[in-house]
Parts: structure tokens; C-alpha cells; sequence
């Protein structure tokens, strides 16, 4: 079976550094002003004085069912055997098209290159055996990257132990980026 | 009483000069409708230049709202092109001999604006030259590939009938006219549908944009005839004057039924989006109501664009020539502003709002840049420039 790449969030670690942008950006020389990965706000929980908040790390969901590769007229964009949701910048046209039919807003426009730009899971860093920038800086360990079809993997274990989602699912994009909500007991951890 | 020094009649000499003066007047008010758009086209290069070497720095547009005016300028345009072939071809079909002296007409003229939008467009892009991959490299899927390649065949089969109606072969002609009128409803219909297939922005996903676009693509076509059969029959006399004047009514006439019928539709797409607040739908309604598009809305859209036309055509009972004519121009600026409304509201509100428990307060923000504005203008002006040339050139009667 092929490679299935993706990315399980737990979230519980994510203490909002924002490294991941800031390694994202040093990786892969990302223009000033624009991102590929991002981390939001889940709101608040309980009562005050007990109240905490969700830190959600994200970038391009590389969806099984991708709109940007469905609407792109050229092809520029393509689903790979691995998983990867790539773009092919000598086909792309620069018309913006996938910009505005990603649901996760996930696109920027290179201004240099003139094309629409996004998450490569840092492809280049597979190809060598390494991880994505990203994973390998997160300070919290919240960022896990593995092969979701290899039932050995660890993202494929903690997708097996707890209780997952993913992010806009009634827009049947089938994301490869899960989210383990769920808190370890205080000082403990989930795997 | 005695009579004003102004008011007595003219001697010989001085009706003469008198003449010569309006004579010179006249010859300068037609040299500057040359030189005006002229040099507004100049401007317009000049500003497409810009946009090509500057990219996105000379565009207002961002990530969060990609398509700015220049899109909404190729959605006018395109449309208004369809609308044009679509009164020709049918008004050709079903005989309607009122209208017959503006027909060919409108088709020198869709030509006209759709080479106009598709320059707008490929503004737009950044890298038209790889426009190619759309031929060697398709995705079915699209609904741009789908827009982009029926308007390009569609551009192709106008200019064909355009030709043929220049040799005078009748029968050719109506076969063209058959094809065109079904290429016009596909590509039109099929521009909607770039928006309707985006599930992402729920104000445009769905059917409706489809069914829009195609009425009011009849209704910008009506709007630019019957400013057309204006201007043609403040020219002729005789005849072709009253021929100019006849069709000017009863393009007056449709221009007030389609005028009520996108009434009708902008207020159940309204109703509908605010209904069961829906989040995303509701927002971006809302910023045609009371956001940041309510001036763009209210005076534009329907002030303008809707009940001011359809007042001066009821008020002169479609009989009143200079009423049409504001009836058509106001529609026509009505028309500008219901294609940059219906692009942008679709992405002031960002996609992520979809998430309820992330949901954003504001909107997102878009104002168009001075480069984009000047293009726009010179694509207008180039439509009036190359019109005249080709009426110069053109046998269309």
C-alpha cells in the first residue's frame, strides 16, 4: 500500500508559540506578509476561575477530496500518491481560483513567483527522510507526521486510541489533518 | 415692448459666422469623443503595464479576497457580451423587425466587449502567457476551464457570423444565429456556475448565479442597445431615424421587464441568505445591506440600477426617447456595481467562518487600487474607440 501522509494535532500541546510559522517561513523562504501554517483560537473553556483555551495548529489540510485540485482549469494542482496536495508552479495561471474555493483559507499569492502558493508538507525534507520543518520545532511536541496508512506509525496508533475530528467536515473534503481534543490527566500524557 | 438685441434675426454675415461657430463647436465636440477615449485607453495600457510588471503591489486585492474589480469588470463584460448576442440571435430567429437595424450592431459590439474582458482578465492573471496549459494540460472539472473555453469558442463563432453577415449569406446566417444564441446561454450560464461551484463561499455556492447571470446578461444587452439606438437615431433622419427610434421603444420595453424581474430575484436571494442566519451566508449579506458594500448596494445596485430605471421608463411610457436613454444609462451603471457586489461580498467573509465555534466578527477588506480602476476605464473607452471603427468600416445595415 502507498504512502499516506498526514498530521495528528494534539492539541492539549500546542502552547501557541507560533515556531512552526517561524520555521515554516526559514524552510521554505516564505514571502514577508504571507504564511502556510497558521494556529487559532478554539475558544474558551469552563468557568471563570477555571477557564482554559484550545490552541489549534493548522495549514493545508492536503484533503482527499481537494477543491483547489478540482477547480484549478490547468492541472497546476494535484493530489499525489502520497497524500500530498502539490502544485505545479510552471502550469499555474495565477488566477486565484483555488484561493478562493480552499474552505480553509489556506492559500497565499507569491508575489514574486505570481502563483498561488501553499503547504508542501515540506516535501524536500521527505524526499531526505526528514520530517516537516514544522514537527521537528514544535516546542510542545504537539505537531505528530507519519504515514496514516502504516498502522505502525505513531499518528496511525493515536488515531486508533482516541477520539478524533477534523476541521469543516459537512464540506466533505476528507482533510489528512486530525485533532485529538481530548487532556491527559495533570502531568500525564495521552500516548 | 421692443424686441432684445439677441432675439433679432440674424443678417446674412452673421448667420454665416454664426454658423461657422457651431460648425467648429460640432467638429471639436467629435474630434474629443475620439481623443477622449483615446487617451483614456492610453491610460489604461499604461495602467495593465503596471499591474503585469507590479503584481499583486498594484492590486488591492489580498488572501482573503483574491478577485477584486478586475474580475468583476471580465464578469460585466463577458455577460454583457452574451446579453448582446443573445437579443441579436433571437431578435434574428423570431423576425422582431423593430429591432432588426441594431442587430448587427450588437454583434460588432459583443465582439468588441468580450476581446475587452478577456484583455481585463488576462490583466488579472498572473501569468497569462500559461493561458497554453489551459489547451495542453485541461481539467475537466474547472468551471474556469469549462468558462474560459466556451467563451473562446464563442468568441470565434461570433466573428464568423459577424463575417457572414458582412457576405450577405441569409441562410448561413441564421444557422450562426442558432449556434451563438446556444453558445451564449452555455458560456454565460457556465460563468455562474465558476461561482455556484464553490461550496467554500456559501453566498455564491448553488444554481442561483447560473439563472442571474443569464436575465441580467439580457438585461445589460437591452441597456447597451437601446443606448446604442439613441445615440444612432439622433444621426439619421428620415427612415433609419424613425427605425432607430422605433426599436429604442421596444428595447425600452424589455429593458423594464428584466429590470423587475432582477428585482424579484435580488430579493428572494437576499430573503433567502438572511433566513436561518446561516453563518457565512448571513455575514456576507449582511455586508451588502449594512456592511461595507451597503453604498455599493443601495444607491448602485437598486437605487440606480433598478428603481430609477424603471421610474423614468414608466414615468415616459417607453415613449419618451431621452427617458429611455437615462433609463439605459442609469441601468448600466447599476450593472457595474451589481457584478463588483455580487464578486466581492462572496469573499468579504472569510472562508474559515464556516467553522462555527471560530466564527470571525468583521470582514474582510477590499478597495479597489487606482491601476485596476484605470483599466477598467480603459477597457470602456477601448469599446467605444474600436465600435466606431468598425461602424466606420463596417456595412451594418
Amino acid at each position: 500500500m502507498s504512502k499516506r501522509y498526514g498530521f495528528v494535532m494534539l492539541v492539549y500541546r500546542c502552547i501557541d508559540c507560533k515556531a512552526c510559522q517561524v520555521a515554516c517561513w526559514a524552510e521554505n523562504e516564505v514571502p514577508l506578509g504571507k504564511t502556510r501554517n497558521w494556529i487559532t483560537r478554539d475558544g474558551y473553556r469552563g468557568t471563570f476561575p477555571h477557564l482554559s483555551v484550545d490552541y489549534l495548529p493548522g495549514n493545508c489540510m492536503h484533503c482527499d477530496n481537494a477543491p483547489c485540485v478540482s477547480v484549478c482549469p490547468t492541472g497546476a494542482s494535484s493530489k499525489r500518491e502520497d497524500g500530498i496536495v502539490a502544485v505545479n508552479y510552471k502550469k499555474c495561471i495565477g488566477c486565484k481560483y483555488c484561493m478562493v474555493a480552499c474552505p480553509y483559507d489556506a492559500r497565499y499569492f507569491h508575489p514574486e513567483k505570481e502563483v498561488a502558493d501553499k503547504c508542501t508538507m515540506c516535501k524536500h525534507r521527505l524526499a531526505e527522510g526528514k520530517e516537516p520543518a514544522c514537527v521537528t520545532t514544535c516546542v510542545g511536541g504537539a505537531r505528530v507526521f507519519g504515514d496514516l496508512n502504516d498502522p505502525h506509525s505513531r499518528v496511525s496508533k493515536l488515531l486508533r486510541k482516541h477520539r478524533h475530528k477534523v476541521l469543516l467536515p459537512e464540506q466533505g473534503t476528507k482533510p489528512s489533518i486530525y485533532y485529538i481534543m481530548e487532556r491527559p490527566q495533570e502531568g500525564g500524557n495521552l500516548e | 415692448m421692443s424686441t432684445p438685441v439677441s432675439k433679432l434675426p440674424a443678417t446674412r454675415p452673421e448667420q454665416e459666422l454664426e454658423y461657422k461657430k457651431v460648425q467648429k463647436y460640432r467638429s471639436l465636440i467629435e474630434l474629443s469623443t475620439w481623443l477622449v477615449p483615446a487617451l483614456l485607453l492610453f491610460l489604461g495600457i499604461i495602467a495593465g503595464l503596471h499591474i503585469v510588471a507590479a503584481g499583486e503591489e498594484a492590486l488591492g486585492t489580498s488572501d482573503l479576497v483574491p478577485w477584486g474589480l478586475l474580475i468583476a469588470a471580465y464578469v460585466l463584460l463577458a455577460v454583457t457580451c452574451s446579453g448582446l448576442c443573445m437579443i441579436s440571435s433571437l431578435g434574428h430567429i423570431l423576425h422582431i423587425r423593430k429591432m432588426e437595424i441594431v442587430l448587427q450592431r450588437a454583434i460588432l459590439l459583443a465582439i468588441i466587449i468580450l476581446i475587452a474582458g478577456f484583455a481585463t482578465l488576462a490583466t488579472e492573471l498572473g501569468h497569462p502567457l500559461r493561458l497554453i496549459y489551459v489547451l495542453f494540460s485541461p481539467n475537466f472539472t474547472s468551471g474556469i476551464w469549462w468558462m474560459g473555453t466556451i467563451y473562446g469558442i464563442y468568441l470565434v463563432a461570433l466573428i464568423v457570423e459577424l463575417y457572414i453577415q458582412q457576405t450577405g449569406k441569409h441562410n448561413l446566417a441564421r444557422i450562426m444565429y442558432i449556434i451563438t444564441l446556444i453558445l451564449a446561454v452555455a458560456a454565460t450560464s457556465n460563468l455562474g456556475s465558476v461561482f455556484g461551484l464553490i461550496n467554500a463561499r456559501p453566498f455564491w455556492s448553488g444554481p442561483y448565479w447560473s439563472i442571474y447571470i443569464l436575465i441580467t446578461a439580457i438585461m445589460s444587452g437591452l441597456a447597451v442597445v437601446t443606448v446604442l439606438a439613441w445615440l444612432m437615431q439622433r444621426k439619421e433622419r428620415g427612415y433609419r431615424g424613425d427605425a432607430f427610434r422605433s426599436s429604442l421603444k421596444t428595447t425600452s420595453k424589455g429593458l423594464a421587464i428584466l429590470l423587475v424581474l432582477t428585482g424579484v430575484l435580488t430579493f428572494w436571494k437576499i430573503t433567502t441568505s438572511l433566513y436561518g442566519g446561516i453563518p457565512a451566508k448571513e455575514l456576507a449579506t449582511l455586508a451588502l445591506l449594512k456592511g461595507p458594500l451597503a453604498v455599493p448596494f443601495w444607491l448602485f445596485e437598486i437605487g440606480l440600477g433598478i428603481v430609477v430605471p424603471l421610474v423614468l421608463i414608466i414615468a415616459g411610457r417607453s415613449e419618451r426617447l431621452n427617458y429611455n436613454l437615462l433609463a439605459a444609462l442609469s441601468s448600466l451603471v447599476g450593472i457595474v456595481f451589481m457584478r463588483y457586489n455580487m464578486v466581492i461580498a462572496g469573499q468579504l467573509v472569510p472562508a474559515g467562518n464556516l467553522d462555527v465555534q471560530q466564527a470571525f466578527e468583521g470582514f474582510a477588506n477590499y478597495l479597489p487600487s487606482s491601476s485596476e480602476i484605470l483599466v477598467v476605464i480603459g477597457a470602456i473607452s477601448f469599446i467605444i474607440l474600436a465600435y466606431r471603427i468598425g461602424e466606420y468600416f463596417l456595412k451594418l445595415d
